[in-house]
């Protein structure tokens, strides 16, 4: 079902009316939720971004599903990258003091060593993600995309009403 | 149902905003509300319950949380915090705590509670199920106190270490009468040093006959004494008037003196040789003595000292209660660190990696948590109420410049505390003082359970820095014993029973001292010389048999060890004088026959 699900979003979100632009703006929203620790404050800004933003919120999904696994992959590299920062560097400790006393911040969990590495490297990610995804959702429209329009497999998999969710939000 | 694929063409203009999504957000942000009113009693229960039981490690429950975030008020009904160390016992119970936060400070994720009213607290009572939990957590956390210092890997300290197992740390003799006999440890000749000194004398026995073979040999007396009896003999031909042969009779005689003196110096260096070879020998005596000593500490003897007694009877239960005080005071020093540095801890455990979260106190802001003021009613003895008032308990004393303080007094109670962590040595200290309460059994050894009834316990108990000073104190006038009918009947169980059994009053005295990873326990008690004196009697002759089989034992391994290098010593010196001897007598011999002739050749005139 999962992969029902995963199989009709992809799909869903390669062939949507949404330019390659805004589908992957929302894959590269949605990828930064995967990679994050998903209960902190600042997922919150994202998803909100997400919603708000003309972007393809099949897309968002699609980057959420594919990048969670690979956030709990890198989260060793998140913790060791939060802590050199949080604690193996003094020069930026009066600048983590200024943000851990400022009002709502904290709330973030910025102070977490996790939290901190990941929303850093996914940050850094974001527009590598963003051309990357653009890219091949050029590339698939451009090739590939008009032939798997044709094939029993799609028509199999775009076939449940549950693909209509991501309409919604359709860009 | 999926639009068909479009060309490459893209639209001219998109919107950036998609106002369209503004209402669902809305609702989304309204049911989050929502479920805010409806769940957010539970969620502030659950998250307290993960809270609580991640700091103290063991299981904290409630029963009913109710979160006001208009009124800042919390209240919470029916906590239950379990031991983290004994099974199916709780810490404490309360029956409701009510408390004042400031709202403010909560969007900088700190707690402040400005007043706090906890009623119903009760300590110790009995929990169906086991509520310790394992602390993975703190076990591989890694902890980091000041920016700039590497923080490396971190393992539990050696001193929060000792707090797991300072029982196993205190030299608590045992006192296992159940079955009414002495216990004897195998022997393990390793252990014993006779083997190893005879080796080494043995060696010094040779070393000492090779350097004297070689002295005798770089002597060279030999020809001296041939050339002098050679000139003896000569002598008895010449004339008075033959100076030649009389001046080589003063130079032989000359010679002779001076292999004398060499002869006599390694003759001193020989006795003294031989004296050290006999030390040797005596030293060979002392390590038996030693490894017999060895074995007799095999005989696993109940505590026969008066001393002993007292800490076999009363050792495990003065130092559980030392434990668990040095257990709270190291949790406090944990969640209280000292001074303003960053400080890491491992995060609440959640699918993904926790990692550590550091905090990072500023000078003039609020600690994470402050509880300023708690008025705590609790019970004791199952009736007795008592108020007690908590001061400044917080996660940054430099932060609010205050110590945390406890205290309650009443006519028969007096509880102190004070959590000192402003400075860099940490200074916790506690005292409690009951009268006239019921104290609770204590099981002893040999399976007897002392029920103390009503009487006076103490404990006072410091931590500074590492140095730990504790004492704990039980008197009691009416005490009455009882036996555990499933330990096993024995000559020293009944003994045992016999003593105490007849005993109405108890004193004991526990003292703690040194360090937290070296601590020091000493027990007297008013039952330790009578009980003592009983046990011997009655172990006596056990004792005997095995101290006798243990020296025979040692005696076979250590006879056959000490015999040959005795007997090699003894040959080596025996040689080495006989020699010595025999040199000797051949230059006296050869000077006595050489004057001899000089003085029947010039008639006893002493020549210029």
């Amino acid at each position: 079902m999962l992969l029902l699900k995963l199989l009709q979003s992809v799909f869903g979100t390669l062939h949507s009316e949404g330019t390659p632009g805004q589908v992957a703006a929302g894959m590269a929203l949605g990828a930064f939720l995967g990679l994050t620790p998903l209960l902190s404050l600042h997922n919150l800004v994202i998803f909100a971004l997400i919603c708000l933003l003309n972007v393809s919120f099949g897309g968002a999904m699609l980057g959420w599903a594919v990048f969670t696994p690979v956030g709990f992959l890198l989260d060793p590299l998140f913790d060791s990258l939060g802590h050199r920062l949080l604690l193996d560097t003094p020069s930026l400790t009066p600048i983590w003091t200024a943000l851990y006393n400022a009002p709502v911040l904290p709330l973030t969990n910025f102070n977490n060593t996790v939290v901190l590495g990941s929303v850093l490297f996914s940050a850094m990610c974001f527009l590598p993600l963003f051309f990357f995804f653009r890219w091949g959702v050029d590339r698939y429209r451009a090739t590939a995309g008009a032939w798997l329009m044709q094939t029993r497999l799609y028509h199999v998999v775009t076939a449940s009403k549950l693909v209509n969710v991501y309409k919604w939000f359709r860009p | 149902m999926v639009p068909a694929l479009t060309a490459p063409a893209r639209p001219v203009k998109v919107a950036l905003v998609r106002w369209k999504a503004v209402m669902p957000l809305g609702l989304g942000v309204l049911v989050l509300v929502l479920g805010w009113l409806l769940l957010g009693n539970w969620l502030v229960k659950r998250i307290l319950e993960a809270a609580g039981t991640a700091a103290v490690g063991a299981k904290v429950e409630i029963a009913h949380v109710d979160v006001s975030l208009r009124q800042s008020r919390l209240i919470v009904r029916g906590l239950t915090v379990a031991s983290p160390k004994e099974a199916l016992k709780n810490t404490l119970q309360a029956d409701e705590l009510d408390a004042d936060f400031e709202t403010l400070p909560l969007f900088r994720k700190k707690l402040i509670v400005d007043r706090l009213a906890a009623t119903g607290l009760r300590f110790g009572t009995p929990r169906a199920t086991d509520g310790r939990v394992k602390r993975a957590a703190m076990d591989t956390a890694r902890t980091a106190t000041a920016a700039g210092v590497p923080a490396s890997p971190a393992k539990p300290s050696a001193a929060a270490a000792a707090v797991e197992d300072i029982v196993d740390r205190l030299d608590i003799p045992g006192l296992d009468l159940s079955q009414g006999k002495i216990e004897v440890g195998a022997l393990d000749p390793s252990r014993l040093g006779t083997a190893a000194a005879a080796r080494a004398l043995q060696a010094r026995a040779d070393s000492s006959s090779r350097a004297w073979t070689a002295a005798f040999d770089d002597l060279r007396t030999g020809p001296t004494v041939d050339s002098a009896v050679a000139l003896a003999n000569r002598l008895k031909g010449a004339k008075p008037t033959d100076l030649s042969a009389l001046n080589d009779a003063r130079r032989m005689l000359s010679l002779l003196s001076s292999a004398r003196d060499k002869v006599d110096a390694l003759g001193r260096g020989i006795t003294a040789g031989v004296a050290d070879l006999q030390r040797g020998v005596a030293g060979l005596d002392s390590a038996k003595a030693r490894d017999l000593a060895t074995a007799k500490g095999l005989v696993h003897l109940p505590a026969l000292d008066p001393g002993q007694i007292g800490a076999a009877l009363f050792g495990p239960a003065a130092a559980g209660r030392f434990e668990t005080a040095l257990h709270w005071v190291r949790l406090a020093r944990q969640y209280t660190p000292p001074g303003l540095l960053p400080h890491a801890s491992p995060a609440p455990k959640r699918v993904r990696r926790a990692g550590l979260t550091v905090t990072f106190p500023r000078e003039h802001g609020l600690p994470a948590f402050w509880l300023k003021d708690a008025a705590v009613s609790f019970t004791l003895d199952s009736a007795k109420h008592y108020d007690g008032r908590l001061e400044n308990l917080t996660t940054s004393q430099a932060l609010t410049g205050q110590p945390t303080t406890f205290k309650a007094q009443a006519p028969s109670l007096q509880v102190g505390a004070l959590l000192d962590h402003r400075h860099e040595t940490a200074l916790d200290t506690a005292s409690g003082a009951l009268a006239s309460v019921r104290l609770p059994d204590l099981n002893l050894p040999a399976g007897v359970r002392l029920e103390p009834g009503t009487g006076s316990m103490s404990l006072r108990f410091a931590l500074e820095g590492e140095a730990v000073r504790a004492a704990w104190e039980v008197h009691a006038n009416r005490v009455t014993w009882a036996r555990d009918s499933t330990a096993g009947r024995s000559t020293g169980g009944d003994l045992v029973w016999q003593v105490l059994s007849g005993v109405s009053s108890l004193d004991v005295t526990a003292q703690l001292s040194g360090t937290a990873t070296s601590p020091s326990l000493s027990i007297h008690s008013n039952l330790d010389q009578a009980l003592s004196d009983r046990i011997r009697s009655l172990l006596g002759d056990q004792v005997k048999a095995a101290e006798q089989k243990l020296t025979a034992e040692v005696n076979a391994y250590a006879d056959p060890l000490i015999a040959p290098v005795k007997a090699r010593i003894t040959a080596v010196t025996g040689a080495a004088q006989q020699q010595l001897g025999v040199s000797q007598g051949k230059i006296a011999d050869a000077q006595k026959q050489l004057q001899q002739r000089m003085k029947s050749l010039t008639g006893g005139i002493r020549l210029p």
